[in-house]
């Protein structure tokens, strides 16, 4: 599966949360990036065809950008006048059946964003214009990926968070424990990379016991569903 | 926690402190997180087959 993230950003690279995010995603080979702001940059127009051509080539679109004022930065929304024009959304259905994901940066908690709290209104709620076009893009919408707070995350929550975020741009959805397990199986893999025999064995030690593992819960879930089916 | 997830975490803590890349060693702790969470949902489908089977209403 191949995935474009297209950054949204007027300062991607100072900002320290896209730069992590960055560092992440050079581990994926299937996973390419275009920094909006860039394209734009020498003379404030693109090349559409281009561009359009270029989305073709990939299963999943993300979003990535910083909330400003409840949407994304500018450049977000010219690519999108610019790019996906009536006849190639509409009339051709160019992106139909693909997946658009949205990865928003939020300088606020996420647990503001609720009703009742100081910012009244979910991220669901805010981000509802992306998921009304992908709902006539023909588009599969992703439940938007939060990093709340980089900046006040420990080690251990990064670690997470970056897990976390290479399975939104990489691994197959839903994200579900069987789903989670594969993808993580292909990472123990590459981790092999560069390790001498001995590790290398371990590592292969560990996938079988995870595949092991997951073939049981499987298994149980079966009978489990086999007694209810019975039952009811 | 089953003896193979024991043995997991520990072998994972070892690759995890063994590395010095942090993509590494986060993709070594989600999967000790992973196989926790395996054994958790393992034990809970086991003890509800066995709350099923060993069902009063079918004495």
């Amino acid at each position: 599966m191949k995935t474009l993230i297209l950054i949204s950003h007027p300062k991607f690279e100072d900002s320290g949360t896209q730069q992590f995010l960055k560092t992440s995603f050079y581990s994926l080979d299937d996973v390419k990036y275009q920094v909006i702001d860039e394209l734009y940059a020498d003379t404030g127009k693109i090349d559409i065809d281009k561009e359009q051509a270029a989305l073709k080539a990939f299963d999943r679109i993300v979003f990535q950008f910083p909330m400003y004022w409840y949407s994304s930065p500018a450049s977000l929304k010219q690519f999108m006048d610019d790019v996906f024009t009536r006849n190639y959304i509409v009339a051709n259905r160019s992106l139909k059946t693909k997946e658009l994901g949205i990865v928003v940066t939020l300088g606020d908690a996420e647990a503001d964003f609720q009703a009742g709290g100081p910012e009244a209104f979910t991220i669901s709620e805010l981000l509802r214009p992306f998921q009304a076009f992908a709902h006539k893009a023909g588009m599969q919408y992703l439940k938007p990926f939060v990093v709340d707070q980089f900046g006040y995350m420990d080690p251990t929550q990064k670690q997470r968070m970056l897990i976390d975020y290479l399975q939104y741009l990489s691994a197959e959805m839903p994200l579900n424990l069987a789903n989670r397990e594969q993808w993580l199986v292909g990472r123990l893999q590459a981790t092999k990379e560069g390790k001498s025999d001995e590790q290398q064995q371990a590592i292969d030690l560990v996938i079988n016991s995870i595949e092991d593992q997951q073939n049981n819960v499987e298994s149980l879930k079966e009978d489990v569903k086999m007694i209810r089916d019975q039952e009811e | 926690m089953s003896d193979t997830t024991e043995w997991l975490a520990k072998q994972l803590t070892e690759l995890k402190n063994e590395d010095q890349s942090f993509i590494n060693k986060s993709i070594y702790q989600a999967a000790i997180e992973l196989a926790k969470e395996q054994d958790k949902r393992a034990q809970q489908s086991q003890d509800e087959l066995d709350g099923r089977i060993w069902s009063p209403d079918k004495w």
